[in-house]
């Protein structure tokens, strides 16, 4: 009972960092409708940058705010020349323009910091912590804090604060935020920005995990079968979602493994996003659209 | 044209074509300030374009804008707000993933003096201002017997009652021009009676001039100071009601050519 536990809570916190990448899309998908497949390079390109800094000796603090004014002007750069110039085309077009730019941030991270692996060292200790007769990593417990947090404030900022409220406004009708005189570009700026924050934060943590490398990149492909959960535009989904990848990827892959000779990790989360997909298309929280014929 | 400086809004032969459509040819209008203006005309005839360029949304080929002493060869689409121009429109456009008193909120946009960083960090000045844009939302709210809706999601609620959060939100910017589109289209007699109430209350209590579109003659009629006929993209007739009720331009283009009882009968 105690492994059991053991296994289940260990999936549980590895899913928020899911939940964490996953943030990122949602930021972006409700309000701007668009789906960013470049949230994952923007991962990549803010721990790249963040390491870096560092290894050119700049003191923690430091580091992160330049990262931090860095992802402010990559927020902008991609408002201003993307996202804008491509207002009222339809969504395909605006994903396959993230899919570009994707390949672009990368392929910039590569220019300005090289291609070679480093390792990032946030002083999270790597030592087991025992609750009870449970064991658990420390770090997994530090990041999901850190990743809780950030839910936290992201959801009552969407609730209780007049920005928030304009972010809603211009998710909800474009059309109508304008006609209040609500400045769309600008909060489509702010929007980016936001979701480049929420990818330093996870870039950071996966990154201390995994190393900084480029792979790092793929781990939108573990967001989507969360999204696809917990719906593309509810950021308790996020949550819910990444719990649940997480969870079952950790219990299957132990007591499932075995059956069918392991690896089950690697491709449970999408075989579950399937089924889900043909039960629940809108994810458990996702607005179900309701087309009028 | 000859423009009064008592004039908020002059159009000057404003012309708007799409494709081989001309919408709007030479379209002359004044707006006293403080009155109200109606605009008629059968369908196709060009009164939701006149709309739509006043608040920005089309671009005129021709003529000119003049809104309070400013002129334009086009209305500034995301300044017109902020210019004191505050509408509705015939299909609505509200907030419907939100409750009635944050659509009304919303409709403080243009009115606000804190700055975006202001808002983020919640500085003094961006809080008291939030403060007070939720007491005038209550108070509009309560002006249009919103009340017992107020915190249900806009999209929820029955046309009539959407159609009042958006005067709402017109309202609550305190607009020096108020654009109404239809403001009573799709109601039951009941509601357009209360619509129009609330409308004439509207501008006594917020001193605003407002341009309306409306099908109804009767209502037309009860509401404007001065009635503007549309036919084909041309302006027709421009006068006070009793005079445009007796226009027999206008009882051709409008309602046909019928008998005065008939136009009467239609007025009530």
């Amino acid at each position: 009972m105690t492994f059991f536990v053991e296994v289940l809570v260990g999936g549980l916190l590895s899913g928020i960092m899911y939940s964490l990448v996953a943030l990122g899309f949602v930021i972006i998908y409700k309000t701007t409708g668009v789906l960013n497949f470049a949230q994952g390079a923007m991962v990549l390109f803010a721990a790249l940058t963040f390491v870096s800094l560092t290894e050119h000796s700049l003191p923690f603090v430091v580091a992160l705010l330049v990262t931090l004014a860095v992802m402010v002007v990559l927020g902008w750069l991609i408002e201003r020349f993307v996202m804008k110039p491509l207002v009222n085309q339809s969504s395909i077009v605006l994903f396959m323009a993230t899919l570009g730019l994707s390949y672009i941030i990368e392929g910039v991270a590569q220019l300005a910091w090289g291609t070679e692996v480093h390792g990032l060292e946030l002083g999270i200790p790597d030592t087991p912590t025992h609750i009870g007769s449970i064991s658990l990593s420390t770090f997994d417990l530090v990041a999901a804090g850190i990743a809780g947090t950030m839910v936290a404030a992201l959801t009552l900022f969407f609730r209780n604060t007049r920005t928030g409220l304009a972010f809603r406004a211009v998710a909800d009708d474009q059309f109508a935020a304008i006609a209040v005189g609500l400045r769309v570009s600008r909060i489509w700026t702010a929007v980016w920005t936001l979701a480049g924050v929420v990818a330093l934060v996870a870039g950071l943590l996966w990154g201390a995990r995994l190393g900084v490398q480029f792979s790092l990149s793929t781990v939108v492909l573990k967001a989507l079968p969360v999204l696809v959960l917990g719906g593309f535009d509810s950021i308790a989904g996020a949550i819910v979602g990444g719990l649940l990848i997480g969870a079952i990827e950790k219990v299957a892959e132990v007591y499932v493994g075995p059956l069918v000779g392991g690896g089950i990790e690697s491709w449970i989360a999408y075989a579950v996003a399937l089924a889900f997909l043909l039960i629940r298309p809108a994810g458990l929280f996702g607005q179900k659209t309701v087309v009028r014929v | 044209m000859m423009t009064l400086s008592s004039d908020l809004l002059v159009l000057d032969g404003v012309d708007l074509a799409f494709g081989g459509v001309r919408a709007l040819c030479g379209v002359d209008l004044a707006v006293a300030e403080g009155h109200t203006h109606a605009i008629i005309g059968p369908n196709g005839a060009g009164k939701s374009s006149l709309l739509n360029v006043i608040s920005g949304l089309y671009r005129p080929d021709a003529g000119a804008i003049t809104f309070a002493g400013e002129r334009f060869a086009a209305m500034p689409l995301g300044d017109v707000a902020r210019l004191g121009i505050a509408r509705t429109f015939q299909n609505l456009a509200l907030f419907p993933k939100m409750n009635v008193l944050e659509n009304v909120v919303m409709g403080r946009t243009a009115r606000a003096r804190a700055t975006f960083v202001e808002n983020v960090l919640g500085l003094p000045r961006s809080r008291s201002e939030e403060r007070e844009n939720r007491e005038r939302a209550s108070a509009v709210v309560a002006f249009l017997n919103l009340q017992n809706v107020a915190h249900r999601l806009v999209g929820t609620l029955p046309y009539g009652l959407q159609k009042r959060v958006e005067l709402g939100r017109a309202l609550i910017a305190e607009p020096r021009l108020l654009l109404l589109d239809e403001p009573m289209a799709g109601m039951t007699a009941g509601e357009k009676v209360e619509m129009c109430r609330f409308i004439v209350d509207a501008k006594r209590a917020f001193r605003t001039t407002v341009v309306l579109i409306e099908h109804d003659v009767g209502i037309v009629m009860d509401l404007a100071d001065r009635v503007v006929v549309l036919d084909y993209g041309r302006k027709i007739a421009d006068g006070p009601p009793d005079v445009i009720r007796n226009d027999s331009a206008v009882i051709d283009a409008y309602i046909g050519v019928v008998h005065d009882e008939r136009l009467e009968a239609t007025a009530v």
